[in-house]
Order: structure tokens, then C-alpha cells, then sequence
């Protein structure tokens, strides 16, 4: 048995689930997260939370999950906050550029794609991105979800992240097409709400857009201790 | 082992922008030292010094470029924004980039950030106002940092000997050099 070669090879950088190992030393990227986005008649909701951890340590509490792409594409974070915030500035980049040599703005299917192409190429380096691009062009709405491993599917609702499971039990009970715009982002900030409660990754607070032909527009940012409170109101004593 | 009880981990990159790197030492010098190069450049091409937001921007992508190799870094960079406010970015070790009021990095980070959050963050007092009115005056803001250091010292193996201070102004930077308990 060669102690030496086993000892090296822990020794040796290799990635693991969010960060690098080497030997007992650890480094840990931030990541962790709900996000999710749906059509409905009117436009588009996207609710986000902004908690970051680092192994179990809350790196930050304040992170911006929805990335701006241009006026009219937001995108968002799951995953690793390095690598969405990186592959989505180059992605505002190719937008930009396809503006300018095209004089029309890209279709969220074209901003999509372009990503998932670019994400395709590094399949296997250990890229973690769980993302959906959201805008409106002229086809109408439009949502895609893209992921590090090169997926990119069309949808109406789409929930992303560790605490996506509990996202789905709300947004799937309680959604329908036909919605007023504060039901619509009632059920966006709910959804999230429910997913801060019972996912260690997700919490802090929620962050709201919505999505309409002219444009996204940010509705606000709600603590989800108060979110708390204002759903389990506590009987006066 | 202690190799030295007088080495600066806060580099100035223009007059009025500093950063501030933690982590393994040998990435912390190259990766300083790199970011210095790169304003240089910045500076022969532009005939100007970057300001704190192009700084920061450097520093991700700079950060990104070895994420399959990464620079075992926390970064920190503090300066003033176009408006003449204080500006704090903070960084993980591949560059995720965010703009923070208060940061605490490093190996006693986890028992000072929570004190961070309550003395600047105003987090958990009750009704007192949030962090909106930062109206601390520069001594007060240098007191802080000391007491900061002091229960560092106190509770974490790694922090003691010393602390540097310095505060970025309109006017330039301006340095406390601080004793701490050295066990």
C-alpha cells in the first residue's frame, strides 16, 4: 500500500459540492438559495431570496439574486453566486452586442440560448448554475430555465434552488393563469416566505420583480421575519 | 507558528482606494501585487487612477479568471463612490462581488461580523433605526474599529500583536496603528 500516493492524492486540489478540498483544508463559495419566476395573464413574476452561506456560515445576507441583463432580461442566482454573477455579465455583454450589430433587442429564446451554449461548453469543470431568463419580447412572455449542465427548457413556472421543493408545494397549490398583478406578486413573496421558513439555504429577505411588455420593473424588498409575523400574526396578550 | 507580528494585509492601489486581502499569504502578495500592476496599466492607458467601482470590477473578474484554481483570498475594498460616500465591496475567494456597509473577513470573522451587525447594522435592537443614518463620527468609527480588534484579540487564537487602521477621506488616508495583547 503506497501511503505516500494515497496521502498526495487528498492532498491535491479537487473540487467538491460548492468549493475545493485539499487535504483537510477547505474553502467554501458562497452559494444556496430559492428562486423562482412565473407567467401569468399580465406579465411575469420573479421572487428571489437573498441569503448566501458558505458551508454553514451566512456569508451574506443582502445578495442580489435577480441580475439585471439589459431593461427588458432579468436573470437569476442559484448555485454558485460567483459563477451566475460572471456568466450573466458576459451574457449582458453578448446582448449588447447582438443590439448593436443587429439594431433589435435580443428574444429572451436567443439570450437564453446563448448562455446555455457557453454553460454546454464547460460541462464537467465544476460550474454550478441553476438560472432562469426572463423578459419580454416579441413573441410575448418569455421564461427559460438554464443549468450548468447545458439544460435550457421553455415554461410557465419554474422554482430553482435548494429550497425550490418548498417553493413548488405554493406555487403549485395556489397557482392560476388568470391572476391580478397583486395576486400575482402575493403569491411570488408567499412561495419564497415558505421556502425561507423551512430551507437553511434560503432566507433574509425577498426580493420582487415583475415583468411587463414595457419592461421589468422592481416591486420591493420584504424581510422574511417580518413576512413572518405578518402571516402567523401573534394574538394580542 | 508566528512568522510575524507586523505584517500588513491592507494595500493602497490609488490615493484614495485601498484593499484589503486575507486568506493563504502567498496567493494575498501575488494577487496584491497583480491588482497593483493592473491600475498601473489602467493609469498609463486611461491618464487617469480608477475609481472604486472600476477597482471592484477588476477584482471579480481578476478573482474569476483562476476559478479552477482560485486565489485563496477574501478581499476587501474600501474608497470613496462618485458621490463622494464611503464604499465598501466585499468578495469570496472566486469573486462574487457585493456592496456592503460593514464586513468582517478572516479567521475571527464568524464572532465579529455578529457584532458588526449589531453595532453598525443596528440589527436585533428592537426599535432603535436601522443603519440608514451611518452618522458616526470618524473618531467614534476609529474607536469602534479598535474595540472591534481588542475582542478579536481576546477570543481568537490568530488576532492580537497589532491593528491598522485607516480611513479613506476625501482628504487621502489616514492611518492608527494600535497595540494588542500579544499571547
Amino acid at each position: 500500500m503506497n501511503l505516500f500516493a494515497i496521502n498526495y492524492q487528498q492532498s491535491c486540489l479537487q473540487p467538491v459540492k460548492h468549493g475545493l478540498q485539499s487535504g483537510n483544508l477547505r474553502i467554501n463559495f458562497n452559494h444556496g438559495t430559492t428562486c423562482l419566476a412565473f407567467k401569468y395573464s399580465n406579465g411575469i413574476v420573479v421572487s428571489v431570496d437573498s441569503r448566501a452561506s458558505a458551508g454553514a456560515y451566512i456569508a451574506s445576507g443582502t445578495v442580489k439574486k435577480v441580475i439585471e441583463i439589459n431593461p427588458f432580461l432579468l436573470g437569476t442566482m442559484a448555485g454558485g453566486a460567483a459563477d451566475c454573477q460572471f456568466w450573466q455579465r458576459v451574457l449582458s455583454q453578448e446582448c449588447w452586442l447582438y443590439e448593436l450589430r443587429n439594431k433589435e433587442r435580443i428574444s429572451v429564446a436567443a439570450a437564453s440560448k446563448l448562455l446555455a451554449n457557453i454553460l454546454y461548453n464547460y460541462k464537467g469543470y465544476g460550474l454550478s448554475i441553476g438560472t432562469m431568463i426572463v423578459g419580454w419580447d416579441k413573441k410575448g412572455p418569455g421564461l427559460y430555465y438554464v443549468d450548468d449542465d447545458g439544460t435550457r427548457h421553455s415554461g410557465n413556472l419554474f422554482a430553482v434552488g435548494s429550497g425550490s421543493t418548498y417553493a413548488y408545494g405554493v406555487l403549485d397549490t395556489c397557482y392560476r393563469w388568470d391572476m391580478t398583478d397583486d395576486e400575482a406578486l402575493e403569491l411570488g413573496r408567499r412561495a419564497i416566505y415558505h421556502a425561507t421558513y423551512r430551507d437553511i439555504g434560503s432566507g433574509n429577505s425577498n426580493n420582487l420583480y415583475l415583468v411587463k411588455p414595457d419592461g421589468w420593473k422592481f416591486i420591493g424588498n420584504y424581510d422574511t421575519a417580518n413576512l413572518h409575523y405578518q402571516y402567523n400574526p401573534v394574538a394580542a396578550e | 507558528m508566528i512568522y510575524s507580528r507586523r505584517h500588513p494585509h491592507i494595500w493602497q492601489m490609488t490615493p484614495s482606494v485601498l484593499v484589503g486581502g486575507v486568506g493563504f499569504q502567498g496567493d494575498c502578495l501575488t494577487f496584491m501585487k497583480m491588482m497593483q500592476t493592473k491600475v498601473k496599466l489602467y493609469q498609463y492607458e486611461f491618464g487617469r487612477s480608477p475609481d472604486t467601482s472600476a477597482i471592484a470590477q477588476m477584482i471579480s473578474i481578476a478573482l474569476y479568471n483562476r476559478r479552477f484554481f482560485p486565489y485563496y483570498v477574501y478581499n476587501m475594498v474600501a474608497g470613496l463612490d462618485a458621490e463622494g460616500r464611503g464604499a465598501l465591496y466585499t468578495y469570496d475567494p472566486v469573486g462574487n462581488v457585493e456592496r456592503a456597509l460593514y464586513r468582517a473577513e478572516g479567521n475571527a470573522s464568524a464572532i465579529l461580523q455578529p457584532f458588526l451587525d449589531n453595532q453598525i447594522g443596528r440589527k436585533n435592537q428592537g426599535d432603535v433605526a436601522g443603519p440608514g443614518d451611518l452618522a458616526l463620527p470618524k473618531e467614534d468609527a476609529v474607536k469602534l474599529a479598535h474595540d472591534i480588534f481588542i475582542s478579536a484579540a481576546e477570543r481568537d487564537i490568530c488576532c492580537g500583536d497589532g491593528v491598522v487602521i485607516q480611513v479613506v477621506t476625501a482628504a487621502g488616508v489616514e492611518n492608527y496603528n494600535y497595540q494588542l495583547r500579544k499571547d
